[in-house]
């Protein structure tokens, strides 16, 4: 009986697609299900690049405006949604990057991260958080090309072929530049983990003296 | 499997990738003999911990209410300016069309005059003598005196539609060639009456013609083209020649 529900109330609930088209057709409710859906994978897509949350603003406004505006971009044969809109807001992140190069700031995204950890309320633990903020800045230090592989397939959980599809390049190059850029992160986090650990011991000693 | 080997597989391993599960069991046996391969799979699974906390902890982000509002705002007014554009674009098609219409309209009779031959009759004042003498004759009944018709010693004037009046009129009349005409001959088998609409027509005609008229003719020059003028009634028959040099 629950699994039959089950199976109706996924039927009745419409597709990402289903929502698109309903929205070039002028419905704003279909646009709001979608927003509501979608706009936390383009929102944090960009805080991971920029780690700056009111460029995120702007780059996931621009990403939702430009579906509204632009309604041959997008087409349902080439891709799902979220794909689609990943690729938008890849693109206008890496022309916000490319202007704003010279500055950009690293410990705004840390008060984003508190502000999530508030939020959620699970991280009572001040060396869980510094772990994760270790975590975000190895990501964030890592060169463009490395970085949005590394969000695309491990944050923002998307296949090789999605990612490439959204970079624009081959799958083997997705696969490599990840296996690289995971190298690149397990080294950052690993002598980090070490310096953390002799500190600790630093610590432990001055205690016992 | 070598060391090598399994470092390209450790990635995958370590996210829990689909992955052929014979090169899986491989690789999880060479680690199993290999100390550094063993290192090395654990921190690839330490990092994919750690990337998985960042997800987890930041999945609640999401951007400002105002994002929202804006973009809210900008369908609601893409939904105006589609309301709103699609009539504009059948006014502005249709004005656009009455335009080219209208400029049509204006144009056609310019267009027709430059298509139509280039010479008209001459005014009235070039051989005003011309026409009192076929108003005379009109009101006389009779055919017009040769000895009126003479005083008629200038070519009719040819207007040229593409030049213009003032052009014509500041053209001293010294400068136009000088011709010598022969009186007018009645021509007797038509009609004496001119009528009111009496045209002047300059044509061609072989040099023999002029025989017919008593005139002399050099016979050298007989197959030569002279140049005429037919004096033509309202009803468009000749009254009157002469010949033209």
């Amino acid at each position: 009986m629950t699994a039959a529900m089950n199976v109706v109330m996924k039927a009745s609930v419409p597709t990402d697609i289903e929502l698109v088209r309903r929205l070039f057709d002028g419905d704003k409710e279909a646009f709001a299900e979608l927003y509501r859906r979608r706009h936390g994978n383009v929102y944090r897509f960009a805080l991971y690049m920029t780690g700056r949350p009111e460029l995120a603003d702007d780059v996931a406004q621009e990403t939702f405006m430009a579906l509204i505006n632009n309604r041959a971009a997008f087409d349902e044969t080439k891709g799902a949604v979220k794909p689609f809109l990943l690729g938008v807001a890849r693109n206008q992140v890496l022309r916000r990057l490319r202007q704003d190069r010279p500055m950009v700031p690293v410990d705004e995204h840390h008060e984003e991260i508190d502000r999530g950890v508030a939020v959620r309320g699970h991280f009572s633990s001040s060396m869980r958080k510094e772990k994760i903020e270790a975590v975000r800045k190895a990501v964030l230090s890592l060169p463009e090309h490395y970085r949005e592989v590394v969000i695309l397939c491990e944050l923002q959980e998307m296949s090789y072929a999605e990612t490439a599809h959204i970079m624009n390049c081959a799958v083997g190059t997705v696969r490599s530049r990840l296996h690289r850029a995971r190298a690149i992160l397990t080294e950052k986090l690993e002598t980090a983990r070490d310096e953390s650990s002799r500190s600790d011991v630093v610590k432990s000693t001055r205690c016992f003296a | 499997m070598n060391c090598q080997m399994f470092s390209d597989l450790a990635g995958d391993i370590a996210r829990d990738q689909m992955m052929d599960a014979g090169a899986r069991t491989q690789a999880l046996a060479h680690a199993s003999e290999c100390l550094n391969c063993a290192d090395r799979l654990k921190a690839e699974q330490r990092l994919t911990a750690d990337l998985r906390e960042l997800v987890s902890a930041t999945k609640d982000l999401t951007a400002s209410a105002g994002v929202w509002e804006n973009l809210s705002a900008g369908f609601d007014a893409r939904g105006i300016a589609q309301v709103t554009t699609s009539p504009r674009r059948w006014i502005y098609a249709a004005g656009a069309i009455a335009a080219m219409l209208l400029l049509m309209f204006a144009l056609l009779p310019v267009m027709r005059r430059h298509r139509q031959p280039a010479t008209v009759e001459a005014s009235n004042p070039t051989n005003s003598t011309a026409a009192r003498a076929i108003q005379i004759a009109k009101e006389t009944g009779t055919a017009p005196r040769p000895d009126d018709l003479v005083s008629v010693k200038q070519k009719p004037q040819v207007i040229s539609h593409r030049r213009l009046p003032v052009r014509q009129t500041s053209t001293p009349p010294t400068s136009q060639p000088k011709e010598i005409a022969t009186d007018f001959i009645p021509l007797t088998y038509g009609d004496p009456n001119v009528g009111s609409d009496a045209q002047m027509v300059r044509v061609e005609l072989p040099r023999s013609a002029m025989a017919n008229f008593g005139l002399p003719v050099n016979m050298d020059r007989a197959d030569q083209r002279v140049k005429a003028d037919v004096l033509l009634g309202s009803d468009g028959l000749a009254r009157a020649i002469r010949f033209v040099q």
